[in-house]
């Protein structure tokens, strides 16, 4: 089975997030408390804010006991949520992150949005380099709880079963990354099943995350291009590895 | 110190979500579970020890009495993530803490063959490598995994012998 391009919009698509990430280095003159002067710009669509900060906690010990102890706190960035929380933007010391959380609409409506803030971000920081692009999109949808085996009626490569093993699958997590080496697309497919709100259904996850390690300066055009170049990698996963009935119930 | 607990989630991009959550979790269930393996976690664990041993010197100022700074946090960090990221190709390095406060590894074999790498506190990798009458130089952004032109350099160093 090979579905290409073009690939159909799903009115139902089962993508529970949808990220698209940016990787920056950024100068030593750029600081990540200069974000906080994009909150009144992003207030009236990103009105829930919040700081991001990493926590190192260190100590010595000796024969004697405790030594030394050593705590710091430190500012990496900011996170502005939108008040239907289905709408995340972390703007961080170390890159931008754009977060669609369910429902989501289209590629065609978030990537824009995602863009818009983008040139924002580097209007405010300007980073010095862009070192990697990735989208990510995490699908998860139901099925009906029973004791199966042939977790083939949902997905094209369900996980084998070794031989002599118990076939009722109870769960399973499987995660391959691969790297085309041609162009330079890394990919990480992560699935997995989780037991379901609703006693008699499961889920299964169906996680894509495509990367590329890049060299572009940040208003570089060839940023836009990447992520496209990851959505459709994207795309021609996701529609090549769900069977012809799981891809209806998207319709 | 953070060892043995998973700081890594299941995908280099990160994620919001309770689903995404749901694999970070079970991700690193199962890297706990191989961690209790001795022998599948026995190189990390000697890394981390080695790690541990040069930060513990290193803990304030002028540590070696030679105007050392001590030893920056975020490049402990990076240097965990660093050792998470070590496939069981690459053999246990020296680890030492730099005067700027850094952590280093280093790879050496013999006379003029050594490979080291230097982690700051934005993730950047400094390395640096003499192969008998070759020397290189450069950095590499460190995001969830050892670049493959590290691999290579450590594996050059690794595989050469007298």
């Amino acid at each position: 089975m090979n579905i290409s391009a073009p690939f159909p919009n799903l009115p139902n698509a089962p993508i529970t997030e949808a990220i698209i990430d940016i990787v920056v280095n950024l100068t030593d003159d750029s600081s990540i408390e200069h974000v906080k002067s994009m909150k009144a710009e992003l207030e009236s669509d990103f009105p829930i804010f919040k700081e991001l900060t990493s926590h190192h906690h260190e100590f010595k010990v000796s024969k004697e006991g405790l030594v030394q102890q050593y705590e710091e706190q430190s500012l990496i960035g900011y996170r502005f949520q939108s008040e239907e929380r289905n709408e995340v933007v972390q703007l961080k010391s170390n890159g931008f992150t754009f977060n669609k959380l369910k429902p989501y609409s289209s590629w065609d409506e978030i990537f824009p949005i995602a863009m818009r803030l983008w040139a924002q971000y580097i209007n405010i920081l300007s980073p010095e380099r862009v070192t990697r692009v990735a989208t990510r999109f995490i699908n998860q949808f139901k099925i009906p709880r029973q004791p199966f085996s042939n977790l083939g009626e949902f997905l094209h490569k369900p996980p084998a079963i070794p031989e002599a093993v118990p076939e009722n699958i109870e769960n399973f997590f499987s995660r391959v990354v691969t790297l085309d080496s041609d162009s330079g697309i890394g990919v990480t497919v992560t699935q997995s099943i989780r037991k379901s709100d609703e006693q008699d259904f499961l889920s299964i996850i169906f996680d894509i995350d495509t990367y590329k390690k890049v060299d572009y300066h940040p208003e570089d055009e060839a940023i836009k291009e990447t992520l496209e170049s990851l959505h459709e990698v994207k795309n021609k996963i996701f529609f090549n590895n769900f069977t012809d009935t799981t891809l209806e119930r998207f319709q | 110190m953070t060892s043995g607990i998973c700081v890594i989630g299941s995908s280099s991009t990160l994620a919001v979500s309770e689903a995404a959550k749901y694999l970070d979790s079970i991700y690193c269930e199962i890297k706990a579970h191989n961690d209790e393996s001795l022998i599948l976690s026995q190189q990390k664990r000697n890394t981390e020890e080695a790690l541990i041993d040069a930060v513990c010197d290193a803990v304030v100022d002028n540590w070696d009495g030679y105007g050392a700074k001590k030893i920056n946090g975020k490049s402990y960090q990076y240097a965990m993530l660093f050792i998470e990221a070590m496939t069981p190709s690459i053999p246990i390095p020296d680890v030492s803490v730099d005067p700027d406060g850094e952590v280093c590894f280093i790879w050496y074999s013999h006379d003029r063959w050594l490979f080291s790498v230097s982690i700051s506190g934005t993730g950047r990798l400094a390395y640096a490598g003499l192969f008998g009458r070759n020397e290189i130089h450069g950095n590499e952004s460190f995001v969830d995994r050892i670049p493959d032109a590290l691999h290579s350099f450590i594996k050059r160093v690794s595989t050469n012998s007298i």
